[in-house]
């Protein structure tokens, strides 16, 4: 099954604008992008939403020198919190500083598998994954409702003027 | 498509037919307006289209539906038909969705479109169908013609073609579907005192259509890079004097809607 | 009604009680399951399963209450089905809100009365 994830211009800016502020000590940000699924019956595609973003506060990071955020576990938490309360799908967001398509690493890819699991759990209902930057592109992976992995077939529609559209590539994890 | 089949049309840019083929379009209502902007969109290589109108064509519509013949009004084909038609003419293989029903009988299908051409008439279900965009992020053009009372004898036509985009100024912000015109349509049942049911000429829709599908390819192609020639969110048609203009300077482009706030979407 | 609290990391400290909408509580005693809902900058109260009473048929239908001004009626009670009543009514509010076909008459309501008084005027129609 195909999906698209549509978002507004004016969301993208909006986490793009919090990806790039300076931390005290994390060499980078993250935040999350919270979805609905706009279209739960249809069997060919399914919509995904941007809703809103939320960012991993400030003193929410943990002093890891070796990778290029940590957080407490207290913020997937809350996560999860919002997830079943508020019937979202959640799409963890980072950048990488390069222009170009970027790509999700094995190390990002991992992150996100186990982060999914957990969100399902608490809400099934919702598409799940990651959102990635770069300075002038982005890539998205979609873990559908019910389905295994990372959906292929997907697509990023940012709505704005122009409109702006990528086809996602497919990931294995 | 053969590589010649765009060379007038490459200034829009070298992914043109990449936008073409994954740009799924909707034009609801495929009468007067709507005729024109699915010409135009086939026309362009727009092959992917749903196209939504309950009714048939018939005699009264001949002089302003594009594509319509007598033949189709004797056979009484639906107008969603004709405009699949037209399309098919040009791209065998095209990918159109026609439904011969109102939108709201198959919003399933609307919500998974990237652009809605409203060529509706009636305050009401232009309101309503606006609403539905805005809930799955759906930019939409919306197509408007009247004609109006002016002093004892005289009638202007005039006309709109605006943008709707989620996240920025809606239709009512832009002071089309006022409260007052939802009143007197209920009040009237859609016709316009004095003079019959909506009046509707073929030169007019064609401006409107012409403009609405020029802002469509701008808003999916980008070609106009020009900044102090960017389309107005409003543009509007004088009849009278055959003139387009943008509604007024305004500080729409900056302003958020007080009507959809931004985390109003997906289903209520 | 309990409603959580979020801090700025996205977890819930507390819940609190917060008081529902007054027009709520009142409508609950016609609607127990009623709810505010918005859409478009107009605010609703949903209303399933309404019962409409004996004259209408059916005598029971989801609705819709409009309690603010916005087509030339200072109110508007829509119904999910044309209910027929004991005499004929005027039709001429179809609309498509929250994703759902409604249909309304014309009736018109003073003002100055309260909701519960706007909606069983309403409903008066139809009996």
């Amino acid at each position: 099954m195909s999906w698209t994830l549509r978002i507004t211009e004016a969301l993208v800016k909006r986490m793009r604008r919090d990806l790039q502020r300076r931390h005290e000590f994390a060499g980078e940000r993250v935040g999350f992008l919270m979805t609905k699924i706009g279209n739960q019956h249809s069997a060919n595609m399914k919509l995904v939403l941007g809703v809103d973003y939320w960012p991993v506060p400030d003193d929410s990071y943990i002093n890891d020198p070796s990778v290029g955020a940590r957080y407490e576990a207290s913020v997937h938490r809350g996560l999860m919190e919002r997830a079943h309360a508020e019937n979202l799908g959640m799409f963890h967001v980072h950048a990488h500083e390069h222009g170009g398509c970027p790509h999700f690493s094995g190390i990002d890819l991992d992150c996100i598998e186990k982060l999914v699991p957990s969100l399902r759990t608490v809400q099934p209902r919702q598409a799940h994954g990651a959102l990635l930057f770069s300075h002038d592109d982005m890539a998205a992976a979609c873990w559908l409702p019910e389905k295994q992995g990372p959906a292929g077939g997907g697509r990023v529609v940012v709505v704005g003027r122009p409109i702006w559209s990528r086809t996602m590539e497919e990931y294995d994890v | 498509m053969s590589d010649g089949y765009h060379s007038r049309q490459s200034f829009l840019g070298e992914d043109l037919p990449e936008v073409l083929n994954r740009t799924r379009i909707a034009v609801v209502g495929v009468s007067g307006g709507g005729s024109h902007v699915v010409q135009q969109t086939a026309h362009i290589g727009f092959q992917n289209q749903s196209l939504f109108d309950p009714d048939i064509i018939k005699d009264v519509n001949l002089h302003r539906h594009v594509g319509a013949t007598r033949a189709d009004v004797e056979a009484q084909r639906p107008k969603v038909e004709l405009g699949e038609r037209v399309i098919r003419n040009l791209w065998p293989a095209a990918e159109v969705r026609a439904f011969q029903k109102r939108w709201q009988d198959a919003v399933e299908e609307l919500r998974e479109v990237d652009l809605i051409f409203a060529c509706l008439d009636g305050i009401r279900a232009r309101l309503d169908l606006e609403a539905t965009a805005r809930r799955y992020l759906i930019p939409l053009i919306d197509i408007g013609l009247g004609l109006n009372p002016v002093g004892k004898d005289g009638k202007l036509m005039s006309g709109q073609v605006a943008l709707s985009m989620p996240g920025g100024p809606c239709l009512r912000c832009m002071q089309l579907l006022t409260e007052q015109e939802l009143a007197d349509e209920a009040k009237h049942a859609g016709g316009y005192e004095g003079f019959g049911p909506a009046p509707q000429v073929v030169w007019a829709n064609g401006v409107l259509a012409s403009t609405a599908v020029g802002v469509a390819v701008d808003l999916l192609t980008g070609w106009n890079t020009l900044a102090h020639a960017k389309p107005s969110l409003r543009l509007q048609y004088v009849g009278n004097s055959c003139q387009v203009h943008p509604f007024r300077p305004s500080p729409w482009p900056d302003r958020r809607c007080d009507h959809y706030p931004e985390r109003e979407v997906g289903d209520p | 009604m309990l409603r959580g609290v979020w801090d700025g990391e996205g977890s819930v400290t507390a819940t609190e009680l917060v008081p529902d909408d007054p027009v709520v509580l009142e409508l609950r005693a016609i609607c127990p399951r009623v709810r505010r809902v918005e859409e478009a900058g107009v605010v609703y109260y949903e209303l399933p399963g309404l019962i409409l009473g004996n004259g209408a048929t059916p005598n029971r239908c989801d609705a819709l209450l409009r309690l603010t001004g916005g087509d030339g009626y200072a109110s508007r009670l829509f119904l999910a089905q044309q209910v027929a009543g004991p005499r004929p009514v005027n039709w001429n509010g179809n609309a498509f809100i929250l994703q759902r076909k409604w249909f309304a008459f014309s009736w018109n309501v003073s003002k100055g009365v309260s909701p519960l008084q706007v909606l069983t005027a309403h409903m008066g129609a139809l009996r």
